[in-house]
C-alpha cells in the first residue's frame, strides 16, 4: 500500500501524524476563503445550531491548531472538494511544515515531495517556480494589476503569442515582452535554470531571489533529488496562496499533476501568526486510478454446484481448498447466469472436479513437505505454524 | 513516439500539410483504409482524427500528447493545457451577429443565442449588459428570425451564412486562430519531441512558405 510506504517515508524524517476530524466549524473556511481551491463547502448544522462543514483542505485545520511553535506534520485525510460540478470525496496525503522557513527546510521539504512521488514510478519530475520572482519583474516593468493577472494566464498556458497580441495593443513594450517570452518558454533542468533567470533578474531584490534559487538547488543535491527538479514558470497560483517557492510533481503514466505545494506564508500571518509555513499534498485518488493493476482473477476456483450436491462434502472440500491457499467462490448451477457481478476464475469447477483438485493440492504439498516433515519433530512443526500466523 | 490528435475536417488536412511540411510526415495517413491511428515510427509521430471540439479532451486527459484546436475552443472551454503555438491557420471572428435594422434596448434583457456561452457570458459581463442566454449547439443563424434571440454570438468566417440569412455583424469580439496545445504533463515527459514540433511549425510559419494542403480522407 503507498500510503503506509509514504507514512514510512514522513516519520523517518521525524514528522509527526497528524489527525482531524471529519468536520470543522464554517467559520475557518469563511474567514479564510482565499486559501481554498473553492468557495463551495459541505456545509450543515451541528445538534448545537452551530454550522459546521466537511473539510476541503487539511493544511487550514494544521495551520489553526498550531500554537506557534515549530511543527513538522504529515497526514493521510479525505478532504471534500467539488471537481466537474460534483462533490467528491478526495484522499490525500501531504507534509506541512511550519515555524521559521530557512533554505535548508525548504529544500527537505522538496525533497521528500521528490521521495514520495518517486515511490509512486521512478519516471517522475518536479517542476519548480518562484512567485515572488514573476512579482518582482512585474512590477520592475511597471505592469499594472489587470494586466498582470491576464500575464500569469498566459504564463500557466505557456501562450506566447497572448504576448504579442499585447504588444500590438500597446499594454507591453517590446522590451518587457521579450523578457516574459523567454520566461515563458523556460523550461530547464533546476540548477541551468537558475543560471539562465540571472539574465532576467533587473533589480536588486530579484537578484537575492536567484541567489536563494542558487542555494536551494545546492541543498537540493545534497539530498539527491536535483536530478528531477525543473524550473518553469507555468506553475501560477491564482489566488496568491503561495508567496514563494511553488512547486508540482507529476509521473509519466499519470496525465495530471498528482503533488502540488509550496510556500504560505500569508495564511500564518492572516491568522496572527508571526511564522512561515511550507508543505505539499498529494492526490492518491488519482495515483490508485491510474496505476492499481487491474486483477486477472477474482478468486481461484469457482465451484459451481447442483441442487442434488451433498453439502457438507462440498463444505469439506471448500475448506480444505482455503486451507490451502486458494480463494474460493461457490455458485448454484441455476443461479450461474444470474450472478449480478460475474467472477473471473482461474478454474470453474463442478464438485467432483473440486475435489479431485483438493486432493491433487494436498498430495503435491504433502510430497514436497515429505522429507523434512518425516525427518522433522515436533519444535520444527511448530515454528512452520508460528511463520503461517505471522503471514 | 508522440501522439497527436487532428481535428476532422479541413483544419486537420491544413495542420497536417504543415506537419508534413515541418518534417513529421506519415505516409500511412494518405492510405484509403479504415484504419484509426496513423504511425510514422521513423518520425516519432502518431496521428489520429477526433471531432474538433473533442480535441482539447484528448490532450487535457493525456491520450493524445499534442493537438490542434480553434482558440474558441480554449477560450470557452478552458481546459488545462499549454498553448504552445499560434498556427496562423483557420482564421475567423468570433462575432456578435444580428437583424440590419437592429438596436440595443438597455432597458430590457438581451436575449443571446449561441453556441459559445462562457464567451458570450464574459464579453456582455466585461460591458455591464445583462443577458440571457440561449445555448443552442447548430443552425445559430435561425435563432434571431424566428424570435427566438435578439442577437446571436457565433463564428464568422466569410460572412455568407449571415449576408443570405439578412443579418450583419455588430460586433466583433475576438480573432480566432488554430493553436498547438500540448498536455501539461507530456510536456514534461516528451519535452524535446514536443519542442521540436513546435520549433518545426514555428519556423515554417515565420518563413511564410506557401504550404500546399493535402486533402485526407476521414
Amino acid at each position: 500500500m503507498i500510503e503506509i510506504k509514504l507514512n514510512d517515508l514522513y516519520e523517518s524524517y521525524g514528522y509527526r501524524k497528524f489527525k482531524i476530524s471529519k468536520f470543522e466549524p464554517y467559520d475557518l473556511y469563511a474567514d479564510n476563503r482565499d486559501f481554498l481551491k473553492s468557495s463551495q463547502l459541505i456545509t450543515f448544522t451541528d445538534l448545537d445550531g452551530s454550522l459546521l462543514a466537511l473539510k476541503p483542505d487539511v493544511t487550514l485545520s494544521i495551520v489553526k491548531s498550531n500554537g506557534g511553535g515549530e511543527e513538522k506534520v504529515y497526514y493521510n485525510e479525505t478532504v471534500y472538494r467539488p471537481k466537474e460540478n460534483h462533490y467528491r470525496e478526495i484522499l490525500q496525503a501531504g507534509v506541512e511544515r511550519i515555524g521559521k522557513i530557512d533554505v535548508f527546510s525548504e529544500a527537505e521539504i522538496i525533497a521528500l515531495a521528490a521521495k514520495s512521488i518517486q515511490l509512486i514510478s521512478d519516471r517522475f519530475v518536479i517542476r519548480l517556480s518562484d512567485a515572488a520572482f514573476l512579482g518582482e519583474l512585474f512590477q520592475v516593468f511597471g505592469i499594472s494589476p489587470s494586466t498582470r493577472e491576464e500575464l500569469l494566464l498566459m504564463f500557466s498556458m505557456k501562450n506566447t503569442s497572448g504576448v504579442d497580441e499585447m504588444v500590438k495593443d500597446g499594454r507591453l513594450t517590446q522590451a518587457s515582452a521579450d523578457s516574459i517570452r523567454h520566461l515563458i518558454d523556460l523550461y530547464l533542468p533546476f540548477e541551468e535554470g537558475v543560471e539562465e533567470i540571472r539574465k532576467y533578474a533587473f533589480s536588486n531584490t530579484s537578484m537575492e531571489m536567484v541567489q536563494h534559487l542558487s542555494e536551494l538547488s545546492r541543498v537540493l543535491k545534497a539530498y539527491g533529488v536535483l536530478d528531477s527538479i525543473y524550473l518553469d514558470f507555468s506553475l501560477v497560483n491564482s489566488m496568491d496562496y503561495y508567496n514563494g517557492i511553488l512547486f508540482q510533481g507529476a509521473v509519466a503514466e499519470i496525465p495530471f499533476t498528482i503533488l502540488t505545494g509550496g510556500r504560505y506564508d500569508r495564511l500564518p500571518e492572516k491568522m496572527g501568526k508571526k511564522e512561515g509555513a511550507i508543505g505539499f499534498a498529494l492526490d492518491l485518488d488519482l495515483v490508485g486510478n491510474y496505476l492499481s493493476k487491474p486483477k486477472t482473477y477474482d478468486v481461484d476456483d469457482l465451484i459451481v454446484y447442483p441442487e442434488d450436491t451433498d453439502p457438507a462434502i462440498l463444505a469439506r472440500t471448500v475448506e480444505g481448498l482455503i486451507e490451502k491457499g486458494h480463494k474460493v467462490r461457490t455458485v448454484r448451477e441455476d443461479e450461474m447466469q444470474t450472478m449480478e457481478q460475474k467472477v473471473h476464475a482461474r478454474n470453474v469447477l463442478r464438485p467432483e472436479e473440486a475435489e479431485e483438485l483438493l486432493k491433487k493440492v494436498e498430495g503435491r504439498k504433502a510430497e514436497t513437505k515429505g522429507g523434512p516433515e518425516r525427518a522433522g519433530n515436533l519444535k520444527s512443526e511448530k515454528t512452520e505454524e508460528g511463520a503461517k500466523a505471522d503471514d | 513516439m508522440i501522439n497527436v490528435a487532428l481535428p476532422k475536417g479541413r483544419l486537420g488536412d491544413r495542420t497536417y500539410s504543415l506537419m508534413a511540411a515541418a518534417g513529421f510526415d506519415c505516409p500511412a495517413i494518405l492510405e484509403k483504409n479504415r484504419k484509426l491511428t496513423f504511425e510514422n515510427p521513423e518520425k516519432g509521430v502518431r496521428y489520429f482524427w477526433v471531432k474538433p471540439s473533442d480535441v482539447s479532451i484528448y490532450v487535457e486527459r493525456g491520450a493524445a500528447d499534442i493537438g490542434v484546436c480553434g482558440r474558441d475552443i480554449l477560450l470557452e472551454y478552458r481546459p488545462n493545457v499549454y498553448e504552445l503555438l499560434d498556427l496562423g491557420i483557420g482564421k475567423c471572428r468570433m462575432c456578435v451577429a444580428g437583424p440590419k435594422d437592429f438596436s440595443d434596448q438597455m432597458d430590457r434583457t438581451l436575449r443571446v443565442a449561441t453556441k459559445f456561452p462562457n464567451i458570450a457570458g464574459n464579453y456582455y459581463e466585461s460591458i455591464g449588459r445583462d443577458i440571457d442566454i440561449i445555448h443552442l449547439n447548430g443552425s445559430i443563424e435561425i435563432a434571431p428570425i424566428l424570435g427566438l434571440s435578439d442577437v446571436i454570438v457565433d463564428i464568422v468566417e466569410t460572412g455568407n451564412t449571415l449576408r443570405e440569412n439578412d443579418l450583419v455583424v455588430l460586433k466583433e469580439i475576438i480573432p480566432i486562430s488554430a493553436r498547438l496545445i500540448s498536455n501539461k504533463v507530456s510536456f514534461q515527459f516528451r519535452h524535446d519531441e514536443i519542442q521540436a514540433v513546435r520549433d518545426g511549425l514555428e519556423k515554417l510559419i515565420k518563413s511564410g512558405e506557401k504550404v500546399e494542403t493535402v486533402s485526407l480522407q476521414h
